[in-house]
This record gives C-alpha cells, sequence and structure tokens, in this order.
C-alpha cells in the first residue's frame, strides 16, 4: 500500500511536470513565429511598378534636399526667433482650415468639422490672425489630427495605386497625388477661391517660398532621422510613408 | 527513503517554478528602468564628466541587461535571418545594436529630458502584449507602442511603433529589398557603412 502510495505521487507530479512544460512550451514565441508574419507585424505590401523612376526621383529629391534645402532651412531657423517661426507655423496652418474643415465634412465627421472651426474662429481673432493658438487651452477646441483631401479619397474606398516620388515634393501614391490637387482647389491662398485680389507669379513664388520655408525645419528633421538609420532610405522612406497614410485613413 | 522524498520536493519544485515562470509578469518594470538609466546616462549630472563614447556603451550595457536585443533584430530580418551564416548573425546583431544606441543618442543629446508616460500593458493573447507610451520633449509629443513577445528567455521587445510606423515592418521592407539585389555580405557592409557614418550607398547620391 505504502509503495503504491509513493509511486502514485512520483506518477502525478510527473504528470503535473510534463504538462505543465508542454503547456509552458505552448506558451513561448516558436521561431516561426519570431521569423513570419504573426499578424502583429506583418511586412506590408506597397505597390511599386515604377521603382526604377522612382528612384531616380528620389535621388534627385535627396541631392535637392541635402543641398539647397538643408542650407536655407538652417539659415532660417539661424535668422529667425523661435517665436516668429512658431508664429509663422501656425498662421499657414491656420489659414488652410478650408481644407480640413471640407475634408472632415466629405467624411462625414461633423464633429471634427466643428472642432476646427471652432480653432479657426478663436485663433483667427483672439490669436491674431492665427498667429498664436489659444484654442488649444479651449476645453473641445484642442488640436485635432489634420484631414485633407487624400484622406477624403482614402475614406471613400479609393485605393492608394502605385507608389510615386514627386519631384521636390517627395513621397506619395496616386490618390494622394490627386489628393493635393483637390487641397490646391481648397486652398485659401490659392486659384480658385485666393483671397489674394491679384494672385500672379509673384505673389505665388513668394507664398511658395515662404511656405517651404516656414515648412523645411519639421520635414528635414523626420527626413534625416528616418534616412540615418537606414540601410534603404529610398525603401525605408516609401514604406514608413506608406504606413503611416494608411494608418491616418484607417483612423 | 530520503532519495525518494528528495526526488518528489526537487519534483513540486520544478512544477512550482514552472508554473511561475508562466505566470510571471510583464515587461513594463524593464522598460521603465531601461529608459530611465539610459536617459541618466545621457542627462545625469554623474556622467557629465563621461565621453560620449561611454556614455554610449553604458546605454547598451543597460539594454542588453534589460532585454535580449537580438530578437528585434530577428524580427527585423525576418526570413532573410537564415541566409546569414553564424559570425554575421552575430555582426548583424552587434552592428544594428550600436547603431541603435548612437541613433537615440544623437537623438536625445542637446534637447531637454523626454518624459515616459506609461499607459496599460494591454495583453494581445498569451504570448503578445502591447504598452502605448507617450514621450514628451517640450512641446512635442511622440506616441510610441512597445510590442513584446514571450520568449523562452522571458518577455522581449518584438517591436516599436512610433507614429503608427512599425521598426519591423520598415527593416523588413529594407531588408526584403536589399536582398533582392544583394547579399549578407553586403548588408553587413552597409550597416558598417551606417555606423561609420560614411555614405557608401551609390543610391542616395546624385
Amino acid at each position: 500500500m505504502k509503495t503504491l502510495s509513493y509511486k502514485s505521487l512520483l506518477g502525478f507530479f510527473a504528470l503535473s511536470l510534463v504538462g505543465s512544460l508542454a503547456q509552458a512550451e505552448e506558451e513561448f514565441i516558436s521561431d516561426e513565429e519570431l521569423f513570419g508574419d504573426d499578424g502583429f507585424e506583418e511586412s506590408i505590401v506597397v505597390k511599386d511598378p515604377l521603382e526604377s523612376i522612382n528612384r531616380v526621383t528620389f535621388k534627385f529629391n535627396d541631392f535637392v534636399y541635402e543641398n539647397v534645402l538643408d542650407p536655407v532651412a538652417a539659415g532660417y531657423q539661424w535668422v529667425t526667433p523661435d517665436p516668429v517661426e512658431k508664429g509663422a507655423r501656425n498662421f499657414f496652418r491656420n489659414i488652410r482650415y478650408p481644407i480640413r474643415g471640407i475634408s472632415n465634412l466629405l467624411q462625414g465627421r461633423l464633429d471634427g468639422a466643428w472642432v476646427e472651426t471652432g480653432r479657426f474662429a478663436i485663433n483667427s481673432t483672439v490669436g491674431i490672425l492665427g498667429v498664436n493658438t489659444p484654442a488649444d487651452n479651449v476645453e473641445g477646441f484642442e488640436p485635432i489630427p489634420a484631414e485633407e483631401f487624400g484622406q477624403v479619397l482614402g475614406a471613400w474606398g479609393v485605393s492608394e495605386g502605385p507608389y510615386i516620388v514627386i519631384p521636390f515634393l517627395g513621397p506619395s501614391n496616386l490618390r494622394d497625388a490627386v489628393g493635393l490637387l483637390g487641397d490646391a482647389a481648397m486652398d485659401p491662398i490659392r486659384e480658385p477661391i485666393s483671397l489674394i485680389d491679384d494672385l500672379d507669379w509673384e505673389w505665388e513664388f513668394g507664398i511658395g517660398t515662404t511656405e517651404f520655408l516656414v515648412a523645411s525645419p519639421t520635414l528635414l528633421d523626420g527626413y534625416k532621422q528616418l534616412k540615418g538609420t537606414a540601410i534603404d532610405p529610398y525603401s525605408s522612406v516609401k514604406n514608413g510613408y506608406t504606413q503611416f497614410r494608411r494608418a491616418k485613413i484607417a483612423e | 527513503m530520503p532519495n525518494f522524498y528528495h526526488i518528489v520536493a526537487s519534483l513540486l519544485a520544478f512544477t512550482v517554478i514552472v508554473q511561475a515562470g508562466r505566470a510571471e509578469d510583464s515587461p513594463v518594470e524593464a522598460l521603465q528602468s531601461m529608459n530611465e538609466q539610459a536617459l541618466d546616462i545621457v542627462y545625469g549630472e554623474a556622467y557629465e564628466a563621461v565621453s560620449i563614447e561611454e556614455k554610449q556603451a553604458k546605454m547598451l550595457v543597460v539594454m542588453d541587461a534589460s532585454f535580449d536585443l537580438s530578437v528585434i533584430v530577428k524580427r527585423a530580418m525576418g526570413a532573410n535571418w537564415k541566409r546569414l551564416t553564424e559570425a554575421q548573425q552575430v555582426t548583424t546583431v552587434d552592428l544594428v545594436k550600436q547603431i541603435a544606441v548612437r541613433a537615440i543618442y544623437k537623438a536625445l543629446d542637446g534637447a531637454e529630458r523626454p518624459q515616459f508616460t506609461y499607459g496599460k500593458l494591454v495583453q494581445m493573447n498569451s504570448k503578445r502584449a502591447e504598452l502605448p507610451v507617450t514621450i514628451r520633449t517640450g512641446e512635442a509629443v511622440v506616441y510610441v507602442d512597445f510590442r513584446f513577445g514571450r520568449m523562452r528567455s522571458g518577455w522581449q521587445i518584438f517591436d516599436i511603433v512610433a507614429e503608427d510606423v512599425s521598426f519591423v515592418s520598415n527593416y523588413r521592407q529594407q531588408i526584403n529589398d536589399h536582398f533582392r539585389r544583394d547579399d549578407a555580405q553586403a548588408l553587413i557592409e552597409k550597416l558598417e557603412a551606417i555606423l561609420n557614418n560614411s555614405t557608401t550607398d551609390e543610391d542616395i547620391k546624385l
């Protein structure tokens, strides 16, 4: 009886141990899961039939960013006090309210349109033409992610189409490139709804250059960070842009 | 029957350890501790006189002690990992770790100390978990998801997703594109070039 009891006890522990080990093994990541797609960090597929042309455009843009934009942006940051730099950024963002407002409406995001409208009203008045952003501190009118026409098309189910690199502007895809045309059409500075009566090429050039200067430090920082540790900068930017845009449209 | 009791006691202890191991908890403390130690190295008064190279070496020691960083490198390599010889695998992991530390140091150096706010760990399943973290530096805010996988060695960092861009997905794309045109040795040469700050990639210069 005593012997049987010891054996039973031993058997119980042995079984328990084997069971625990087997169960524990199932709860660890296997090699297949480690190297494969497991639904969490899947390799994304980006349609890139124009890769050879895109790579040339990427080289061209990279050359322009490194040799023209970077020194100009550095000079702009050096001569412009931080508050002025920030105010200029705020001004251009504020004046583009129609793009964000209409894009929210076209996606049926009434809450978003309301917040953007409220922010525009507060920042344009109390914030002196949008140079300051007092709406940031008004409950219910805190900043929200900016919507634009490329996202509207995405929300309507338009597929992104092939990946393209636009000279000077950088990464995009067919849908977002069309979206840029939509944004331009809603832009209150540019035609057809320009607030400037006699918008000629000199105005266009002046405004374009100023906007470019204002936006360049932020854009360049992001670009340099992505490129600095990239094995293949073209692939890195292509993948980063596509992941970012897909996430924005899925929001 | 002293031997019998020893055997039973050992089995019991082992069973308890295995069960405890499975219930082992969360990677959050390890991540918090690693981040704070790394930030102390960059910003702490105790390290003011320490050279940049030494600081980076110390950061690497902290990171290595907290997580097995080869796991995220393997995730980023995906199926291409098996194209590397064992020696190349060791070299690749070592180079990537050094590049990562240098990039982190460069991003932090000169900026004010960032504030990390940790969200609640979300258990995706028994082997996967995700931790949302908000990083504030002055007015700039970056949202990062740390993704963890449960390995035999414990919870390990599986991916870092910053502003919706997954590190693993991004590097998999680059590495897949690399292996379409080149081999493992060329990959190592590129990593060495990145580490040495020299641009050997003909693709990115006119």
